[in-house]
């Protein structure tokens, strides 16, 4: 599904990645830890097609194509999903008529018919209920005066309404309670299947017990050192990362 | 006595402090504007134009209510609801129901707006009347031949009183001329006024007004300026804070295209203690167009406990638009909350980039965040009809990238 080939980028001519390699296959939870500054978010935005990295080096293959040359809403067409770390606040924009555009626009880029207003809350409050979000809070202006677990929940609902092959969690567990961490984790559990990825970022082995993980990669200044399964990452609590790396 | 000419008034320009951003006398030199008079208008009968462009008008939405001018001079007044009074004062009469020590002016439009004055009205709403449906007045301009037209309204809610006036600016083409018109509006013991004044002149238009406004106490004033059309526009809201427990409250967008320039200055006086105002003045500006906010806030020292809010947005979308803004804040009491501040920038990158990894494309994400821009200003508008065409006009007028 997706092969990263020896992946070097730059932010302001500083090497962040240095020569990155992972292959995730379809149905599979892969982690990614690493200290602080190691490059997490990084290869997070750099896969969602953000600007403001240099790619010096390397391949991001995705189902045969070459993402590097993709546009950032065609990655999300293809398949692609990223929660952010950091959710913007959009004032003014509504969430309901935002999730409704964002759904028909990924629908209409795979040649599948558009939703109307009807089915589309249909399909909405069916989701929502997964994960336990207010439906006061979809109609609000996006992300506006969210708290920091309700900006998380509402990617994750992006998420399970996307329907996305792979989606990349950008260490959604911060700053969650324990329940809205369960709740964030069953949404992402209800969307697992064969044929869908996860590339979980997170600095805590706590989600892994929640998500678990096929396989488990340490990064540190721009390479995956290490890999294993997820006994690493609980190795890793034990141990830190200078313990391990 | 004398008669006056044009040329005896200082018209206003850069050399007085207030007008540092709006060289009203440019546009003035440019067209030389004559004032326009009765026998003009008679020697041209209405025309047919009035009717149909009026009614081909997306904001004419009441049937009830409503005034029509014709190049200043009144052609229509229908008033059906109960408790409404209006008056047309002819040009004759120069009466004016205000204290006009409350709204010094250190420019000369007042002056030329009395002098060569074509339309005078008075608008009253009777104590503990609520009027359900708006009083719309149209200004509606057809002659060619570059004119000056001068309107005063005086508003009057008396105790308890409740009324929406929409005020429309159109012209039947992209015709040259100047309007200058200005309100005095006078709010009395728990009355609320909803104002909205909605500028869509022609494009080769110079339009100047102001609203000068007396609030007593509990009153509630509720102002929404929508600045659309013109080559030039100034649109003034003076506040006045006579008593206790008011609210102010102004919204106000400019949208500027082409090679426009939008001015939106506001002075609010807060001269009794416990009363709020709040100010959020919004900026879209396109190609080589200009804006202008100036704000002022005075709290003077026995206007204790005032919460006074200013805010100015401008979005920006070409690299030639210019804006200038200048919000005040003089403070004389010392228990009081005032904020102002004011940001200027393109559309906020983080969040197209938000928009697009969720599968938008660029031109949609651009669309849908300058509605967004818009649309929180417009959050809180009554009249959800209006609110959407305000809405539509907007969104339709704005080129998008």
């Amino acid at each position: 599904m997706l092969k990263i080939i020896n992946l070097h980028v730059n932010v302001a001519n500083k090497k962040i990645l240095q020569g990155v390699n992972l292959e995730i296959n379809p149905g599979e939870v892969h982690a990614l830890m690493g200290p602080n500054g190691s490059g997490k978010s990084t290869l997070a935005n750099v896969l969602s097609g953000k600007d403001g990295y240099e790619i010096k080096k390397g391949k991001i293959i995705f189902f045969k194509k070459n993402l590097i040359n993709f546009e950032p809403e065609n990655r999300a067409c293809e398949g692609l999903f990223l929660a952010f770390q950091y959710p913007v606040e959009i004032p003014g924009v509504s969430g309901i008529n935002f999730l409704r555009t964002t759904l028909n626009s990924v629908r209409k880029y795979k040649k599948q018919k558009e939703l109307d207003g009807v089915n589309f809350l249909k399909l909405l409050r069916k989701k929502a209920k997964i994960i336990k979000m207010d439906e006061k809070l979809i109609k609000r202006s996006i992300n506006t005066g969210f708290s920091g677990g309700e900006k998380k929940r509402s990617e994750i609902l992006q998420m399970i309404l996307l329907e996305p092959k792979l989606a990349i969690l950008d260490e959604t567990d911060s700053g969650l309670d324990i329940d809205a961490l369960k709740t964030v984790a069953n949404g992402v559990n209800n969307l697992k299947n064969k044929d869908r990825s996860f590339l979980v970022i997170t600095h805590y082995q706590r989600l892994l017990n929640y998500i678990v993980p096929d396989k488990v990669h340490i990064l540190s200044n721009g390479k995956i050192v290490k890999s294993g399964d997820k006994n690493l990452a609980i190795e890793l609590e034990k141990k830190g990362y200078e313990g391990l790396v | 006595m004398e008669q006056k000419l044009i040329k005896d008034f200082e018209i206003p320009s850069k050399k007085i402090e207030t007008w540092k951003f709006t060289d009203l006398k440019k546009v003035f030199e440019k067209n030389n504007f004559k004032p326009y008079k009765k026998s003009i208008a008679e020697k041209n009968p209405a025309t047919s134009k009035i009717n149909s462009s009026i009614a081909n008008n997306t904001f004419f939405d009441t049937k009830i209510n409503y005034v029509i001018f014709e190049d200043g001079y009144l052609q229509k007044l229908k008033k059906k609801s109960n408790g409404l009074e209006i008056i047309d004062l002819n040009e004759n009469s120069k009466k004016t129901l205000f204290n006009k020590n409350n709204f010094i002016r250190n420019d000369s439009l007042l002056d030329i707006n009395n002098t060569f004055l074509n339309g005078n009205l008075i608008i009253r709403v009777k104590k503990d009347i609520k009027l359900k449906e708006p009083i719309s007045i149209f200004y509606f301009n057809s002659e060619e031949s570059k004119y000056l037209i001068n309107n005063r309204i005086n508003i009057i809610l008396e105790e308890n009183a409740e009324a929406e006036i929409n005020e429309v600016f159109i012209s039947s083409g992209q015709i040259s001329y100047w309007n200058n018109v200005h309100n005095f509006i006078q709010l009395k013991k728990s009355s609320k006024l909803n104002h909205y004044k909605i500028q869509m002149e022609s494009k080769y238009a110079l339009h100047s007004s102001s609203s000068n406004v007396s609030c007593n106490n509990s009153s509630n004033y509720n102002s929404f300026i929508y600045s659309f059309g013109g080559i030039m526009s100034r649109i003034e809201i003076i506040g006045s804070i006579n008593s206790s427990d008011i609210n102010f409250n102004i919204k106000g967008l400019y949208l500027a295209k082409v090679n426009q320039h939008h001015d939106i200055t506001t002075l609010m006086q807060h001269k009794h203690s416990n009363s709020n105002s709040n100010q959020h003045i919004k900026g879209i500006l396109q190609k080589k167009s200009s804006g202008v906010f100036q704000g002022k806030v005075i709290v003077s020292q026995n206007a204790q406990k005032t919460d006074a809010f200013q805010f100015n947005q401008n979005l920006l979308l070409s690299e030639n638009a210019k804006i200038n803004t200048k919000p005040e804040l003089e403070i004389y009491a010392d228990d009081v909350k005032c904020s102002h501040g004011a940001t200027t920038g393109e559309l906020d990158e983080e969040m197209l980039f938000y928009l697009r990894s969720r599968g938008l494309k660029e031109e949609e994400a651009r669309k849908l965040l300058i509605e967004g821009f818009i649309n929180e200003l417009f959050e809180d508008i009554e009249n959800k009809k209006l609110k959407k065409k305000l809405l539509h006009t907007s969104i339709k007028s704005i080129y998008l990238k």
